[in-house]
């Protein structure tokens, strides 16, 4: 299992992807890389471009936090498009989507076994096109599935707009898919629109989402639905805290779920660290 | 049954059956198994000692093994395979258990007893009473010779320093522990604990 290097300073075409000679893209990366090798990013800010993933790769900011991919508004997607496999992702911020809609991330494969798993990610300014379904900011679908956020930030993902009722949200976790959320923090501000899905488990086949340790809320005034589509959907929040306007709460029951304002420090200023005083300090679980 | 020289081996003994009987062979191992397999029909190697079975299709080993009659045998259900060592306090054993279940038992059956409570703890009877196995710790020393002793509790993924309560090698957002003095915060960004004071 080999480790390579991509840097803002590195260069595919003399670099070698070691530290000392990095390569600039992670297109080159992945090109040379094989199934199970280590790509470190080192700090700095990176054009979000398109790229497919069709091998088993662990993908990591050398430092946590120090590392964005900004898609400019332009940006197009990081595809999983491959059986059995599986991509970590840790310490990475991405953000600046399409603004006129479409996937930031396309984590999909029908019928397969392959896992993604996002650590200490952060997710922001991405969005959904207007009335197009299997449409998101991040689409992780298909049974077979697995995804798991561990320790990610997710705030100003953003529908176009509600057209037909249809217009499916930042997150969309669906397709038979299994996805978990643990000590995530999930931030929208929408106006103007309601009944558009921020967070979707179905789209039709039965899907399972979970929830642990994990804030949701929805600050703006348009009314949020947390889950929808036409199959049946398990969504289970425990240690979490649902708040704002929503048509449906699922912390309104269940182990050790709040649905009181969680009480960021600042959220215009995209500080979501918790004030002294929030319901949510020491409300978690170790399991 | 009509006993007589097997004709092929000529001082080996056959017993060949009349029909709807079996035949029991007295040969080497490579020339009973080289025979056909024909249901019923058994065999003893005189080279290997051992007892062969036909199934109708392949030549099957009965799983037993002679041994000289002795007035000492050693114990167990089968005879063992190896050495006697390992049946006396002098010896170490050289004999593997496989697919042992330990179960919960309720005696004091002396010292090296092993169990598992109702409680789902694993016991050694060591000093007169049953002492509890501590599990999932782990002693890690880094590159600086910094030590720290780790647990992980049942169910967590993570491992968690046993002194400060912190999950040391599972961060948040914010770079502090998710888990600080075996206590969790819900979201991304784990609040700095801050230690109660107390009045002089």
């Amino acid at each position: 299992m080999a480790t390579y290097y991509i840097a803002t300073t590195g260069d595919d075409s003399t670099g070698d992807g070691s530290s000392a000679l990095p390569w600039l893209t992670i297109s080159k990366a992945y090109t040379e890389s094989s199934g199970s090798d280590t790509i470190y990013i080192k700090d700095g800010t990176y054009d979000w471009i398109t790229q497919t993933f069709e091998k088993s790769l662990y993908i990591k900011a050398v430092n946590d936090g120090s590392v964005i991919f900004d898609g400019g508004g332009t940006t197009r997607p990081w595809i999983n498009n491959n059986n059995s496999i599986f991509i970590e992702i840790t310490g990475i911020e991405f953000k600046n989507g399409a603004t006129t809609g479409g996937w930031s991330f396309k984590w999909h494969k029908n019928d397969s076994d392959y896992y993604c798993k996002f650590t200490n990610c952060i997710f922001h300014d991405l969005y959904s096109i207007s009335g197009v379904e299997n449409d998101g900011g991040i689409w992780t679908v298909n049974a077979g599935g697995y995804f798991y956020f561990d320790s990610c930030l997710f705030y100003d993902l953003h529908c176009v707009d509600n057209t037909a009722n249809n217009s499916w949200a930042g997150i969309i976790t669906g397709r038979g898919s299994n996805t978990e959320f643990s000590s995530c923090s999930l931030y929208f501000n929408e106006s103007g629109l309601n009944s558009f899905k921020y967070l979707t488990v179905s789209q039709n086949v039965a899907t399972v989402c979970i929830l642990k340790n994990t804030i949701i809320q929805n600050d703006g005034d348009a009314i949020a639905r947390i889950s929808g589509g036409t199959a049946g959907y398990t969504i289970t929040p425990t240690y979490t805290c649902q708040n704002g306007n929503w048509t449906t709460n699922s912390c309104e029951t269940g182990t050790g779920n709040i649905t009181t304002d969680p009480l960021f420090v600042d959220t215009t200023l995209a500080n979501f660290e918790l004030q002294l005083d929030s319901p949510c300090v020491s409300s978690g679980t170790l399991l | 049954m009509k006993v007589t020289k097997n004709p092929l081996h000529n001082k080996k003994l056959q017993f060949l059956p009349d029909d709807g009987e079996a035949s029991y062979l007295v040969d080497t191992k490579a020339n009973i198994l080289a025979t056909t397999a024909t249901a019923g029909n058994a065999g003893f190697a005189s080279d290997t000692l051992e007892m062969f079975i036909a199934n109708g299709t392949v030549w099957e080993k009965v799983p037993f093994k002679l041994i000289p009659e002795s007035a000492t045998p050693n114990m167990g259900y089968l005879p063992s395979e190896g050495d006697n060592i390992g049946f006396s306090p002098t010896y170490v054993s050289n004999k593997t258990l496989s697919n042992i279940k330990i179960g919960y038992s309720s005696s004091n059956l002396g010292t090296g007893s092993l169990r598992i409570t109702t409680a789902g703890n694993l016991e050694v009877y060591l000093n007169d009473v049953w002492n509890k196995i501590v599990m999932n710790f782990v002693f890690l020393e880094d590159s600086d010779n910094n030590y720290t002793f780790e647990h992980q509790p049942i169910g967590f993924t993570s491992y968690i320093e046993v002194m400060s309560g912190n999950s040391i090698n599972n961060l948040g957002l914010n770079g502090l522990p998710i888990v600080q003095q075996y206590r969790v915060d819900m979201g991304a960004y784990p609040s700095r604990n801050v230690l109660g004071g107390r009045s002089f």
